[in-house]
């Protein structure tokens, strides 16, 4: 049977070709497992001034990331960026109202949580605001500062307004009598520095109609920092309007700030 | 500045951290111990000493200070009385000592290296700034040559108290307040060796920046690094190396990274955050741009200039260690 010697030889041959291929899969395992590794690292969510963004007429918005072999894509039409989104490269300039999202990418990262930028192109209808005042030491700019179409910092000492009584109003006067199709007001929540979303918030006429009305969820636990634009429909002829906010009276059980007196953040309001 | 794809470095397969001449590759899990036998919690700072051991010092009572080898290895651990330990320093040529803060106890020790108690010093009632014990909250001392201590309070009332070597206050100063010379969160202090003469270097973190003040007292100038709330300043060599707790402000949570200076104040690397740049003469502010770490605490760098990182209130991991690359 192995008069020729040829299947020995075959046989030799295949081993050889067998410890060599053992030896790449090794190899490529151990190679794949260290890209792995890397993989597991996630990239940080691009910089961008504020995620709210007022504007009257147009506006550009700017991302930074200085991070080497990370770019930045974008969308805007509100869906999630992915690896086909446009890679963003200047300010992204636009004139009307958009969701904005962007994230961070890298070859062997995990690419960013996503970051969303609302922009609300601003009708300059807001003669005037008056109400309850915000109290220190957020009362920077008093409440004028609440319609400057100038949208709040990260920190909570930059450009935004603080609340603490169990009510707040405030009368908002337009130039003259129009069609408005909505007004925006901006929060923020910040719970471990006691600044809470508020229980309730109305919207009502001058002639003391109710235009509109929001619950906030109940606070049971700690919820996530956040800055929220939240808006009313409004869609009819009017001189102004009336914002009621009810606020906790007191910070709720869970927290260990309880029973005292909770933050309402606010840093704008606008209409469109 | 938006970079070009795909420029990340990677050397032999491996991510390469920080910039310029402070690069390196990160080795994790070097730690060779199992948390269920030898846990930690926050790991507030590390030192080396003279055997070359990395001690860490946690708010774990199981184990206050753990020694490990470079590469790892467990080979001591003692302390079950520190609640609140926090800042660690060590000190001595022949024989050395540690000393710890405890911002729990709102007290600071003197320790031989095996963790006996020399010496305890309690709130510093004799400067006239303090009238009870609360306000002193102790997270960092240091110790000159000659062995006078210095101890910053920068959970407390924010002065920096200068005992002499018989351990009686000799000076006080910073304290809290709005003028260049005060401190906030005054989280860690140390001396700069690299000046002549020299100075001490005092950590603003909420005001991001060191604050260099001579060894009398008096404020010379402000490190300013926007958008990097930094722990206590470590120098070696001619490098100042800080843990940044968090950015671009202290109320951002798990977005630390590294940070490293050279003799000019510069920044020539940072480790998991975005890249200096300058605008108009003034560093643009930071942040994070790899979660890799939550909320650093301190930064230690070894004989063979390996980078060991500790961590806050980050799940309980132990250090990270980042070797040099060429």
């Amino acid at each position: 049977m192995f008069a020729n010697g040829t299947p020995a030889r075959c046989i030799l041959i295949n081993l050889f070709l067998l410890r060599k291929l053992i030896f790449h899969f090794v190899f490529l395992f151990f190679f794949f497992c260290r890209v792995f590794a890397q993989g597991t690292i996630q990239l940080a969510p691009p910089q961008t001034p504020s995620t709210r963004v007022f504007f009257h007429l147009s506006t550009c918005i700017s991302f930074d990331f200085r991070q080497p072999g990370a770019i930045i894509r974008y969308a805007l039409n509100g869906d999630e960026p992915d690896e086909s989104s446009a890679i963003y490269k200047e300010p992204i300039c636009i004139s009307g109202s958009v969701v904005l999202k962007a994230k961070s990418f890298a070859k062997g990262f995990i690419s960013s949580e996503t970051i969303t930028v609302k922009c609300i192109k601003t009708k300059d209808a807001i003669k005037s605001v008056s109400g309850t005042n915000p109290e220190e030491p957020y009362n920077k700019g008093g409440l004028s500062a609440m319609v400057d179409k100038l949208a709040g910092g990260k920190s909570i000492r930059d450009r935004w307004l603080g609340f603490r009584s169990d009510t707040v109003v405030w009368e908002i006067g337009f130039f003259k009598k129009q069609k408005l199709k909505k007004i925006h007001i901006s929060l923020m929540q910040a719970q471990a520095s006691w600044i809470f979303y508020p229980v309730k918030m109305e919207l009502i006429s001058f002639s003391g109609k109710m235009l509109g009305l929001g619950f906030f969820n109940i606070s049971t636990s700690q919820a996530p920092d956040e800055t929220r634009i939240f808006s009313f429909p409004i869609d009819r002829k009017l001189k102004g309007v009336i914002i009621r906010i009810q606020n906790y009276s007191s910070i709720p059980d869970w927290h260990s700030g309880k029973g005292n007196k909770p933050w309402l953040f606010v840093d704008e309001i606008s209409v469109e | 500045m938006i970079a070009k794809e795909n420029l990340f470095e990677i050397k032999n397969d491996e991510i390469v951290f920080g910039q310029n001449e402070k690069r390196y590759r990160l080795e994790k899990d070097w730690v060779k111990a199992d948390a269920s036998t030898l846990p930690v919690n926050d790991c507030h700072e590390m030192v080396q000493d003279a055997k070359g051991r990395i001690v860490l010092l946690t708010n774990e009572t199981k184990n206050n200070v753990i020694f490990f080898d470079k590469k790892g290895k467990v080979l001591e651990t003692w302390g079950h009385d520190f609640p609140g330990a926090h800042g660690l320093s060590i000190t001595g040529n022949d024989e050395q000592f540690l000393f710890a803060t405890d911002t729990v106890k709102n007290q600071f020790y003197k320790t031989t290296i095996d963790g006996r108690v020399l010496q305890t010093w309690n709130y510093p009632v004799e400067s006239g700034k303090y009238s009870e014990t609360k306000q002193f909250v102790p997270t960092e001392t240091v110790i000159t040559k000659n062995g006078e201590v210095y101890v910053a309070d920068g959970y407390g009332i924010q002065y920096i108290t200068h005992y002499d070597t018989d351990g009686k206050i000799k000076n006080i100063f910073g304290g809290r307040g709005t003028e260049e010379k005060h401190l906030d969160n005054a989280h860690g202090i140390c001396i700069d060796y690299r000046a002549t003469p020299e100075t001490l270097l005092v950590t603003d973190r909420t005001r991001c920046c060191f604050k260099r003040y001579s060894l009398a007292g008096e404020y010379i100038e402000t490190i300013s690094l926007p958008g990097a709330c930094v722990c206590r300043p470590v120098i070696k060599g001619d490098y100042l190396y800080a843990a940044v707790l968090r950015s671009p402000t202290l109320e951002n949570n798990e977005s630390g990274f590294v940070i490293i200076l050279n003799k000019q104040n510069k920044v020539v690397s940072v480790l998991c955050g975005s890249e200096a740049a300058y605008e108009n003469g003034k560093l643009k502010p930071f942040y994070q741009t790899l979660k890799l770490f939550k909320h650093p605490h301190d930064v230690m760098v070894d004989d063979e200039e390996n980078l060991y990182v500790c961590q806050w209130n980050s799940g309980k991991v132990y250090p990270y260690k980042f070797v040099p690359v060429a």
